[in-house]
């Protein structure tokens, strides 16, 4: 038993501190990373219930349920601040980026505590594999949102889209890492991959919104 | 490796094509609604079928309980039928009969997807994504006039042949099923050539884009319908062949792109 609650509680303290002291974007930043935790601690009862409830095995949650909960649950706040503030593109990647940095490190603190860190290779199979899929899958989301901002189409299609992206890449993240050998090398590979195609994407958006801005 | 698995795996080879090339058309197009929606349904269906190609890989014969990648499927309807409503928008001119009885066709499939599979809750959220797909593709074929008033009855007429002889198979003794299910079968695979084939007609005689697209959507939606009341050897054919359609609204696509039909 790791008291996963009394780990929360003793890494948001000083973190709930430090806002008081914060400003503007970064205040942002930290706010998504705090809410990130929390959803984490609260995905994780939801899957296990839901793991009991359907009858389905430790391996058998997190390849076919976790990714479905995961998702829903890290889109919320983002979801929240987008239909209550109407952000523009840049508060939702810092959003999405905090949300899915949150969430994955505490994910890795507990898995940490569980499995132990003496091992190198599980240490950096957690932070380049596991910890960059939950920031790309909440990437991919504030993308499809940033998108169907620009294009005056944020409708119940496209929020949905971007949503069901995000839960398929997670999915398949999952399943490929579920068995050993290439498939799992593979899955390893993908999420770094993925950020650098994404990071690629989020330049070229920046350096179009700039041109934009200069012609007007 | 079998068959099914195979025939995911062309189908999947020919959407990282339709991804690569919607891409570019994206970018040409100044990111139009159509373009955009398209893209993502387009990266949708590959990661589905990625997800499809692992699973049997890694899971072979064993049935998935839920999965991620079913959301990712109605997904990709959504998305594609708001890139055709950006292709075609609704002009309001009246639809009223087709939307009946395309609303009646999808119970209908819902009904008979949930006989086969016994997954109420999967096959009644998918019935209803791949429903509202389904109207989207048959008001856009006819505000766009792609088929000829004859042929809209004999499209009447196939469907609900179709969905009687399908439900009658539930209730005929032994010997008689194989053949209702091979009649079933050439009713759907004569139904998929002729939208392919009007289709690559319209593609080749640079019909107006409005038409082409939907008919390239059609083509898709019913080999879609085709895929879920089939099994084995025909599933797997139905999977290779639904390539065609995919290429066809890469296609259909670009064209109006290229012609500056952006709405």
């Amino acid at each position: 038993m790791i008291y996963a609650e009394n780990i929360l509680i003793c890494i948001t303290v000083p973190l709930l501190i430090s806002i008081l002291f914060l400003r503007g974007k970064t205040r942002l930043l930290t706010i998504f990373f705090l809410l990130g935790m929390g959803i984490c601690l609260l995905a994780a009862y939801i899957s296990g219930f839901a793991g009991l409830v359907g009858g389905l095995g430790k391996n058998d949650t997190a390849v076919f349920l976790s990714p479905v909960i995961e998702e829903c649950m890290k889109c919320l706040p983002m979801f929240f601040y987008f239909f209550l503030m109407n952000p523009g593109g840049e508060e939702l990647f810092l959003c999405a980026v905090g949300t899915g940095a949150g969430f994955s490190l505490f994910e890795n603190v507990c898995y940490m505590l569980t499995a132990g860190a003496d091992r190198l290779s599980f240490i950096l199979i957690r932070s380049f594999a596991v910890g960059t899929m939950h920031i790309v899958s909440m990437l991919t989301i504030a993308l499809g949102l940033s998108f169907a901002i620009r294009l005056k189409a944020v409708t119940i299609a496209s929020v949905t889209g971007a949503v069901a992206l995000a839960m398929t890449f997670h999915g398949l993240y999952n399943l490929l890492v579920s068995e050993p050998g290439i498939s799992a090398e593979i899955g390893y590979a993908l999420p770094l991959l993925t950020a650098i195609l994404m990071h690629a994407i989020y330049i070229r958006m920046r350096e179009e919104g700039a041109k934009g801005t200069e012609k007007q | 490796m079998s068959v099914e698995l195979f025939a995911i795996m062309i189908q999947t080879a020919a959407m990282a094509f339709l991804v690569i090339r919607t891409i570019r058309i994206a970018g040409d197009s100044h990111r139009s609604m159509m373009t955009v929606f398209f893209l993502f349904a387009a990266i949708s269906l590959l990661v589905n079928n990625a997800y499809w190609v692992a699973y049997d890989l890694l899971r072979p014969e064993t049935r998935m309980p839920f999965a991620a990648n079913e959301i990712g499927e109605s997904a990709s309807f959504l998305l594609l039928a708001s890139s055709l409503s950006a292709a075609v928008p609704d002009s309001h001119e009246g639809w009223k009969s087709e939307l009946i009885g395309t609303i009646l066709f999808i119970l209908a499939s819902v009904g008979l997807w949930i006989g086969w599979s016994g997954e109420w809750i999967q096959d009644i959220l998918g019935g209803i994504t791949y429903g509202y797909f389904l109207c989207i593709v048959i008001r856009s074929l006819k505000q766009t006039e792609a088929l000829s008033g004859v042929e809209w009855r004999l499209l009447a007429a196939g469907s609900a042949l179709l969905i009687a002889a399908q439900t009658s198979i539930f209730a005929l003794p032994e010997p008689f099923k194989a053949p209702m299910d091979l009649f079933c079968y050439i009713l759907m695979f004569a139904g998929m050539l002729f939208f392919i084939i009007r289709g690559i007609l319209y593609l080749r005689r640079k019909e107006e884009s409005g038409k082409t697209i939907a008919m390239a959507f059609a083509a898709y939606a019913w080999t879609t319908s085709t895929i879920y009341m089939s099994a084995g050897i025909w599933y797997a054919s139905a999977a290779v062949v639904i390539s065609a359609p995919l290429l066809m609204m890469l296609f259909a696509v670009e064209g109006m792109v290229k012609r500056h039909d952006l709405r």
